[in-house]
This record gives C-alpha cells, sequence and structure tokens, in this order.
C-alpha cells in the first residue's frame, strides 16, 4: 500500500462506511466526475452512481459530491523532482513518482503522452496533466527531474573483476617494473657496471635476469621472459633519477621490453644494484 | 442523531439569553395537544423535574410539522430490511429531515416475496413533539434504491499526507529512498536517539530534505506499519519531528544487512 492510496477504493470504502453500506463497485456505473460550481467548500466534484442491472445489490441512481485534488497541491507536500533512468513518455516520470513518494497514480489519472526532445534531457521540468476523467485529480503540475534511481546490481553486472592494472596499461601484463622495483641484484654488480643505453648488451642482461630471478629469460623468441627487441633506454645513479629508480640503491638499469614479444610483462624493467663493500 | 424532546430544548434554550440553562434532565414534556390557540397547531405542557432547578408548569403553544408535508410519495424497496429503523432511515436520505424511529407507531413489517409490493400505513406517535399526521410508503421488495439507502452523499476524501498549512510531507520526502546504506547510524541507541545523528544529518541535507532536530526514533517491520513502504522489509521512525518545513513522522526504510 503506498501513501496515497487507489481513488476508487477510497470512495466506496467511503460511501460504505459512512451509510453503513456494502456497494460492489462492479455492480454500478460511475459516471465521469463533473465539476460542481461554484464548489461547496471543499466540494469541488459530482459523480452519479447508477446500478448497472437486476443483480445489483441497490437499484436506481445517486449523485455523491466530493474533493478532487489539484495536481499543483504535490508541490506543497514535497519538493517535486523525481530520480529517472530514462525519459520517454510522462509514464516514466508517473512511475517514478509512485516509487518516490507513495502516490498510485495510473494513466486514468494522469495523460501518458510522448516527451518532446527537450523534455528528454533530465533536469528540465515536465508538465503532467490530469485526465479530465481522473477520478481524484484535477489541473497540472510541473515535476522536475535528475538523474539516479539507478539500482547498482543493474549496472555492475560482472562482479568477477580483473584485478587493479595500475601501474600496467594492460590487463594481462603486470608492470615490469613491479617485477624487478624490489630486487636487489647487487651480487651481479660485476655484469652491470658497464652496461651501457643501446640493444649490445641484452646477453648480459638475460644471464643476470636468469640468475638474480631464477626465471627463464630468452633472448630470443616470444615469451613469458624475452629479451626480443628490448632495449636498455637508461642507466645512471638512482639519486639522480628519483622518478624512475628505487633510491634505496645506488644505481639502476632501464630496459625496454618488447610490446610484441615480451608477453608476460609489459613496460620497463628496472634493474638496481649497489656497489658491494668488499670486505678487508 | 437528536431525541425531539433534545431538539425542543435546544428551540427553548434559544429563545432566551442569558441562557435558562435548561436541559431534559430538568424539565418533561406532556403529550403534545393539536390546538389552534395563539396561532399554533400544538400545546406542550412543560414541567419542572422536582430537585433539578425548577419547579411548576407551563403551558407551550407552538407549531408540529406534517410528515406527509415533508415526506410525499415514499417509496421503499428492500431486499432485507422493511423494518421502521430502516425505513425512518431512508426518510432521513431521502428527504433530509430529522425524524426518529420512535416518532413512528410500531409496525409489523410486512412479509414480501421478489417482486411483491404493499402499502403500509406509517402513523406518527402521538407523543412526538416534532411530528404529527401520517404517510403511506410504498413498500415492495426487491433492491434498494441507492438514494433511499446513501444518506451521506458528500464524502470527505482525498486527503494528502500531510495537511498542516505551510509544512511538507516528510513521509513523501523519505518514501522511496532506500536508507540501507547507513543504517547503522539510524539505529536508536541506548537513549533512543540515532547512533550517528551526524550522518544521518549530512545524508538528509545532501538529500534535499528540509532540516529537522532529532528526536526518539524505532525501529519497526514495515509490514506492522499500516503506512510504511512494503517495498522495503524495515523501517526507522521519528514519530516527533520538530521543523519549520516538515510535518509528520519520518520515515527511513532499510533492508536489513
Amino acid at each position: 500500500m503506498a501513501l496515497y492510496k487507489p481513488s476508487m477504493d477510497v470512495m466506496v470504502d467511503s460511501i460504505n462506511r459512512l451509510n453503513k453500506l456494502d456497494l460492489v463497485v462492479a455492480e454500478y456505473v460511475w459516471s465521469a466526475p463533473a465539476e460542481v460550481t461554484p464548489a461547496v467548500g471543499l466540494l469541488n466534484t459530482s459523480i452519479k452512481i447508477t446500478a448497472k442491472n437486476q443483480q445489483s445489490a441497490y437499484a436506481g441512481e445517486m449523485t455523491l459530491r466530493y474533493h478532487r485534488n489539484p495536481l499543483s497541491d504535490l508541490a506543497t507536500q514535497v519538493e517535486l523532482i523525481v530520480p529517472v533512468k530514462e525519459l520517454n513518455t510522462t509514464k516514466d516520470i508517473i512511475d517514478a513518482m509512485n516509487k518516490r513518494f507513495g502516490t498510485v497514480f495510473t494513466a486514468e489519472d494522469i495523460v501518458v503522452r510522448d516527451l518532446t526532445t527537450e523534455e528528454k534531457v533530465v533536469g528540465t521540468p515536465i508538465q503532467l496533466d490530469a485526465v479530465p476523467t481522473s477520478l481524484a485529480w484535477i489541473g497540472s503540475t510541473m515535476v522536475g527531474t535528475r538523474t539516479g534511481g539507478l539500482i547498482l546490481g543493474d549496472y555492475l553486472k560482472n562482479t568477477r573483476l580483473n584485478g587493479l592494472n595500475y601501474p600496467s596499461p594492460t590487463t594481462t601484463r603486470p608492470y615490469a617494473q613491479i617485477y624487478s622495483y624490489w630486487r636487489n641484484m647487487s651480487t651481479s654488480y660485476n655484469q652491470l657496471k658497464d652496461i651501457v643505453v643501446g640493444t649490445d648488451q641484452l646477453s648480459i642482461i638475460r644471464d643476470v635476469l636468469a640468475f638474480q630471478t631464477n626465471d627463464p629469460w630468452l633472448l630470443t623468441g616470444s615469451g613469458r621472459y624475452s629479451l626480443q627487441g628490448a632495449e636498455v633506454t637508461a642507466v645512471g645513479l638512482c639519486r639522480d633519477n628519483p622518478d624512475i629508480s628505487n633510491t634505496k640503491y645506488d644505481f639502476f638499469i632501464k630496459v625496454r621490453l618488447s610490446d610484441t614479444y615480451s608477453i608476460g610483462l609489459t613496460g620497463d624493467l628496472t634493474l638496481h644494484f649497489d656497489e658491494p663493500v668488499i670486505q678487508a | 442523531m437528536n431525541t425531539n424532546s433534545e431538539r425542543m430544548i435546544i428551540v427553548l434554550n434559544d429563545m432566551f439569553n442569558p441562557p435558562k440553562e435548561f436541559t431534559d434532565k430538568r424539565l418533561a414534556f406532556s403529550v403534545p395537544q393539536p390546538t389552534t390557540e395563539n396561532d399554533r397547531n400544538t400545546l406542550v405542557t412543560i414541567s419542572g423535574i422536582p430537585g433539578r432547578g425548577y419547579y411548576g408548569e407551563v403551558d407551550v403553544y407552538y407549531n408540529r410539522m406534517d410528515i406527509a408535508e415533508y415526506a410525499p410519495d415514499f417509496a421503499f424497496r428492500s431486499l432485507t430490511e422493511l423494518n421502521r429503523d430502516a425505513l425512518t432511515q431512508a426518510l432521513i436520505n431521502l428527504f433530509k429531515i430529522q425524524i426518529n424511529p420512535e416518532d413512528f407507531v410500531a409496525f409489523e413489517p410486512p412479509v414480501l416475496a421478489d417482486g411483491e409490493s404493499t402499502e403500509l400505513t406509517m402513523a406518527i406517535e402521538e407523543n412526538s413533539l416534532q411530528w404529527f399526521g401520517s404517510i403511506t410508503a410504498a413498500l415492495s421488495f426487491g433492491p434498494s434504491w441507492l438514494d433511499s439507502v446513501i444518506g451521506n452523499a458528500d464524502l470527505d476524501i482525498y486527503k494528502h499526507p500531510n495537511t498542516v498549512l505551510n509544512k511538507q510531507s516528510a513521509r513523501m520526502w523519505t518514501w522511496g529512498a532506500d536508507f540501507s546504506g547507513i543504517q547503522a547510524a539510524l539505529k536508536p541507541n541506548a537513549k533512543g536517539d540515532y547512533t550517528d545523528w551526524a550522518l544521518v544529518q549530512s545524508v538528509c541535507r545532501r538529500m534535499g530534505i528540509p532540516d529537522f532536530l532529532k528526536g526518539k526514533v524505532v525501529d519497526r517491520a514495515t509490514a506492522d506499519v499500516p503506512d510504511a513502504n512494503p517495498a522495503f522489509q524495515r523501517v526507522f521512525i521519528q514519530t516527533a519531528v520538530t521543523s519549520g518545513q516538515l510535518a509528520g513522522a519520518l520515515y527511513f526504510h532499510y533492508n536489513p544487512a
């Protein structure tokens, strides 16, 4: 049950309660509501009920008076801005209002129409008009819209995530820097100390990597640990290059892996090492 | 509904200012008599009930009403209730008169079969202070006429959730919102307040809900609260809401984590 109750239920309940009757809606013809002019107090509407046939519990006809609410009253009840997912017809607004505010509007209460191109832009106020034969409502009102009412589960459908890819740009290949950043390769100082920028000394790099990591590094061919197409792009002192190296160490060598042949790692390997202290 | 004597008391009290404070505990009425004196059709003797403030008797002249003038052509149809109470109620509904079943001489309800009809004379009791005469009712067996059973044709319906002037409905503001995400903050603490009022307040402000003061909050199943939103399982309710712009209780619906 919503905050507002279905109009016909309210009407029949009221007739029955006030007069100690048990009218059944289906046994009577309910006329279209008519305006009472001038209104008698709050009574601005009349409706005529007529018995349908001999099977009706009561016979004849009767005119009742009651109060129809202007739609504009709603703006006195609450700030009329509804969250909407998409906007095509006024029914989208009606549904959103029913869900958000506890109204029970149907197509018999509010004119369902296609929205104009301008109105379909979320945030544009939309005019709702009461259907002239609406039992409980008259007039019109403006309703604002905002994006919302999105159910997380409707949108976040794939719940099996690929993992955090920072700082690798791809989801399947970890960033090479992570693989090498923390490794202390000082025990290979003698081999690494003379490495220069270029591709000439990759075999030394391969030997050191294989020794330091115990992974099967290759010079040729594509593979998880491949140096084919790789290039030493920088060598130097870590303290001078804190942005690209681990300053815990003295020296670094940066090796750009090939995007084509290195199918296990991506980006730059950074090899760090210190000059070992020779024990006397 | 007022009885005849109560209506007479009202008439008597209306006559005098300052009022004489007549009540039916203090006055008794005789059986009314037809008369032509004083240009009135009825004479009744009113006597003070001893020990209640007034004593003695006064003859009062007034006009009783002829039922035949007020309720001509009375036809009544019913499937179940061809009795004095139902007939009187139908007279009230149809002719908008004030009359009580006791104003009529008791009669045996006729027994009619489907389609049968009869005429019944309904005579006013001689001690009726308000009415005299009689009418002939055309009774038949069948569905009652709607206008004879619906006396209250002005319906007091289609109310908004809030009827306090210049305030908005607190319940409409939060009706469809899912507060499951802050249920720990809404939960009543040992004092019955919100556990984390600062968070509740900031969320409500972010939603645009007008400011309100915190108050006692209770936790209920929506099934137990007739006006709660059944789309949710439970609801925190702040019944007493102090606010410049909101009226009524605040409902925070949620589904338990």
